[in-house]
């Protein structure tokens, strides 16, 4: 585990009652989701690239906090995961979308042709 | 057979949202909003863990009031919405390509390398492998991984077994279910209607040797009630779900040691497969 994520991880355990529990699996799924993410074309959706620059902001955002033992630390890990899945769900809905309006595009053709 | 989402009618709804911060306000919209469109019918899972974000950061703001922690409460649930709606809009383009596939479409797929997982598959492995197809693959994929992190699977004669331990669901000797154990429930739930194809469920309720056979069987068949009445709340068909309570009588180990004893209270949902005559 790394530095920061035993920081995370002693950050949440000592906190206080309301802090989101955190384990190093927690960390290691962020990290899988920003590959997926990114795997999966992010950077080129604008929406996607957007929520995977917010995830990235709000790891560093759980990174400090922990840093300076504050309990929020968890917390802030969560929005990141929740903003990485975001942008993989983005990411792959514009691969669908592009699909789906060829599918439209080509039926239209088969329509066309008296295929139907 | 589909799930049934329960759209609920917040009691904040009604009263009204005095004092509650934009944040918290705005995630009660945005799930009011996803909860009365497509998304109830083409991602209720999604919805389903939106609406749990949004319970969890209501009773932030009713024990807490306007803090900052609550702002990143309200933050995860708007962003749980959004979630589920994308997933609602995807469903939407993946059933327009079927239609169209339906119809005399070939499909083309993407040039973007899709992700199996977190394999990275190229732009030829997409092309062999429709994407339509592997979206729906993706979603078993991910609901026996959800599965996995919080039960025992496998399959055996009798289908597809889900095995809960009895600690994670039950205070010792009781069949009321933790509240720890309905969040693990909600998921199992969700990944079961990901691949069940409408077949049959069985619970059935296991206990350790300790006690008196009577005790063993009711504590056994309460305990899979508490399960399957509550799987019946969530939105699944109660008619499809069977229970049986088996009290001692088939252990996964000896019960020589506590944690041996542990290990054979459990519960067990058993996804039967579809009966050959209704293929």
């Amino acid at each position: 585990m790394t530095r920061v994520g035993l920081a995370l991880v002693m950050a949440v355990t000592s906190s206080a009652c309301w802090a989101t529990r955190i384990s190093p699996s927690a960390l290691t799924r962020y990290q899988a989701s920003v590959r997926t993410a990114e795997a999966q074309g992010a950077q080129g959706v604008p929406a996607a690239r957007l929520h995977l620059e917010l995830a990235r902001h709000e790891l560093a955002t759980a990174e400090q906090l922990a840093s300076d033992g504050d309990p929020r630390a968890g917390l802030a890990l969560a929005c990141a995961q929740v903003d990485a899945e975001v942008s993989v769900a983005m990411a792959r809905e514009a691969l669908l979308h592009v699909d789906a309006l060829r599918a439209a595009v080509d039926l239209l053709a088969i329509q066309d042709k008296g295929g139907l | 057979m589909k799930m049934r989402v329960l759209v609920r009618i917040p009691l904040w709804g009604m009263l009204g949202c005095a004092g509650a911060p934009a944040q918290l306000v705005d995630a009660r919209d945005t799930y009011m909003a996803a909860s009365n469109g497509p998304s109830a019918d083409l991602a209720p899972f999604e919805l389903r863990a939106a609406s749990r974000a949004l319970d969890q950061a209501n009773q932030v703001f009713d024990r807490d009031g306007d803090t900052l922690a609550l702002r990143d409460y309200a933050y995860i649930a708007q962003r749980r919405v959004e979630l589920a709606d994308v997933t609602a809009r995807s469903e939407g383009d993946r059933q327009s390509i079927i239609a169209a596939e339906r119809q005399g479409v070939v499909r083309r797929a993407s040039d973007v390398p899709f992700v199996e997982g977190n394999a990275i598959m190229g732009p030829e492995a997409a092309s062999a492998e429709s994407p339509v197809r592997s979206v729906a693959e993706e979603r078993l994929h991910e609901a026996r991984r959800e599965l996995a992190a919080i039960a025992q699977v496998k399959r055996d004669a009798r289908g597809l077994v889900i095995t809960i331990n009895g600690s994670v669901l039950f205070a010792p000797g009781t069949s009321t279910l933790l509240e720890i154990a309905k969040a693990k429930l909600d998921r199992v739930a969700c990944a079961i209607e990901a691949q069940r194809e409408d077949g049959r469920m069985l619970v059935e309720g296991h206990t350790d040797n300790q006690g008196s056979d009577a005790t063993r069987l009711t504590l056994s068949l309460s305990r899979a009630l508490a399960v399957r009445d509550y799987l019946v709340i969530g939105g699944v068909d109660g008619e499809m779900i069977s229970v049986v309570g088996v009290g001692a009588s088939r252990p996964l180990t000896d019960n020589g040691n506590a944690r041996n004893r542990a290990n054979n209270r459990r519960v067990e949902i058993i996804i039967q497969p579809l009966p050959l005559t209704r293929r």
